[in-house]
């Protein structure tokens, strides 16, 4: 099997997080933040241990600015609607996943409004197009790092320090770039982030972080959790409590997930992103180069001319006439995991300029190879020679 | 010689607290404090030595650690 839907999803995982999660259940069974025998502490240990790490990895320096959720959507929707005010306006970018942009959709319903800024061309150009949609209400720029449908990456430092410039907060969506592309909170402005723990940082399905800037300490945290219920602490009050974390982590956590997150995250820093990213980046370079000798084939990338915005190892593309399903499924029963459709990313589909199914997607993680790569090429020449 | 409990309240701040404390070379232990003693019901404290009392009192003002409380047990 050849697994290219990495940015969907890692697969395989690194040895330490499927034994990080089998010792998360065998030896850290309890309920964290709920008791303080043995098996609910070993819990809270895992917890506090991936805190710690998660903020120092993205430039936070307060290990309780970071939040557990499910998952980057459920990250994203905290930031979104706690920082977004009634009649706010928001810029987000052309290349939003829905997990942006249907938050920022329904916030319609508090009279909050919308524009779309164009992600494509030089900085300049992207900063451009972001200062000529900025209002006087304009109170928050949410982005994504990198698109998620060809590997674009966007000038967040920039961004950022616009952002910090106009006292606008600055979200910002890392669901494929957390563990790939370097990314400090405080260098680049970032009042929330929002990261996957399954995706670049290794780890399973079940929990994702928005990470405030330590900005927002006990005495500043001026918005409302999206989800109450129980917390472990003030039980008898019938509000969420009022610092960070636990304001918006009601429920139980992922222990085992959070668990792996951190086993990914240590495995992710001890090989290095730059070196993971530059592993994916030659992947990206290769296939590309494969697939322009091939006249059937159109690929979608989008240049940003910007040396210091090099993306990720993601590719889009379509057999010309030919639906992206229809693709997928070829390389399906040939052992090959592709993604097709529209990814979760209508504007960036829009932006692309893809057919009328979307298109294919191919995604690397660190442990794929040139030898696949020529593999898929050589499935690809089958699936077009088949017609 | 007698423990003192620290009222902190979350876990996260309690193991905060703990660590901070462990760097000093202060012994803590994570225990949950009787609801009748905090006024919101559940919270997390932390067992410490009571000749420590002033020093962990520092310690955790300065390390941004809020506690509600300084009990001896």
């Amino acid at each position: 099997m050849i697994y290219f839907d990495n940015a969907a999803t890692t697969y395989p995982k690194p040895r330490a997080v499927y034994d990080a999660v089998l010792r998360a259940m065998t030896e850290a069974g309890g309920n964290p933040g709920r008791s303080a025998h043995r098996l609910s502490m070993a819990a809270a240990d895992i917890i506090y241990d991936c805190r710690c790490e998660l903020a120092e990895f993205f430039g936070c320096s307060v290990p309780e600015n970071v939040v557990f959720t499910y998952n980057t959507t459920y990250a994203l929707n905290i930031a979104i609607k706690g920082l977004v005010s009634r009649g706010d306006h928001v810029l987000i970018s052309n290349f939003e996943h829905n997990s942006v942009l249907r938050p920022v959709a329904a916030l319609a319903s508090r009279n909050v409004t919308y524009s779309v800024f164009d992600a494509r061309g030089s900085t300049v150009e992207v900063l451009n197009s972001i200062k000529s949609l900025v209002r006087r209400n304009t109170s928050a720029i949410i982005c994504t790092h990198v698109s998620n449908v060809c590997g674009l990456e966007l000038p967040i430092a920039e961004i950022g320090e616009y952002c910090a410039s106009r006292h606008i907060a600055f979200i910002v969506d890392a669901a494929q770039s957390a563990g790939v592309r370097p990314i400090d909170m405080r260098a680049y402005n970032i009042d929330a982030l929002c990261i996957p723990g399954h995706k670049s940082l290794y780890g399973i399905t079940g929990c994702g972080a928005v990470i405030f800037n330590e900005k927002y300490r006990e005495s500043y945290i001026p918005f409302s959790p999206i989800i109450e219920g129980g917390s472990g602490v003030d039980s008898l009050n019938i509000g969420m409590p009022s610092l960070l974390p636990e304001r918006f982590e009601a429920g139980t956590l992922c222990v085992p997930a959070i668990a792996a997150l951190l086993a990914g995250m240590r495995e992710v820093r001890r090989v290095g992103i730059d070196k993971i990213a530059q592993h994916e980046l030659k992947l990206k370079a290769k296939l590309c180069e494969l697939l322009s000798e091939m006249p059937e084939v159109e690929l979608y990338l989008p240049s940003c001319d910007d040396e210091s915005r090099p993306g990720t190892g993601v590719v889009a593309f379509n057999i010309k006439g030919k639906p992206s399903s229809d693709i997928a499924d070829a390389f399906a029963k040939r052992g090959i995991c592709v993604r097709s459709g529209f990814h979760c990313a209508p504007l960036a589909h829009k932006a692309l300029g893809t057919g009328p199914d979307g298109a294919v997607r191919v995604s690397f993680s660190m442990y794929s190879s040139e030898n696949e790569v020529r593999a898929f090429a050589t499935a690809l020449h089958e699936i077009i020679a088949e017609g | 010689m007698p423990s003192c409990c620290a009222v902190i309240g979350s876990i996260t701040y309690a193991l905060k607290g703990q660590r901070l404390l462990a760097s000093f070379n202060i012994d803590s232990r994570v225990i949950k404090v009787r609801s009748a003693g905090t006024a919101g019901g559940c919270a997390y404290g932390l067992e410490f030595d009571c000749i420590n009392s002033d020093t962990v009192a520092a310690l955790l003002r300065r390390g941004d650690i809020p506690y509600r409380d300084i009990f001896r047990m």
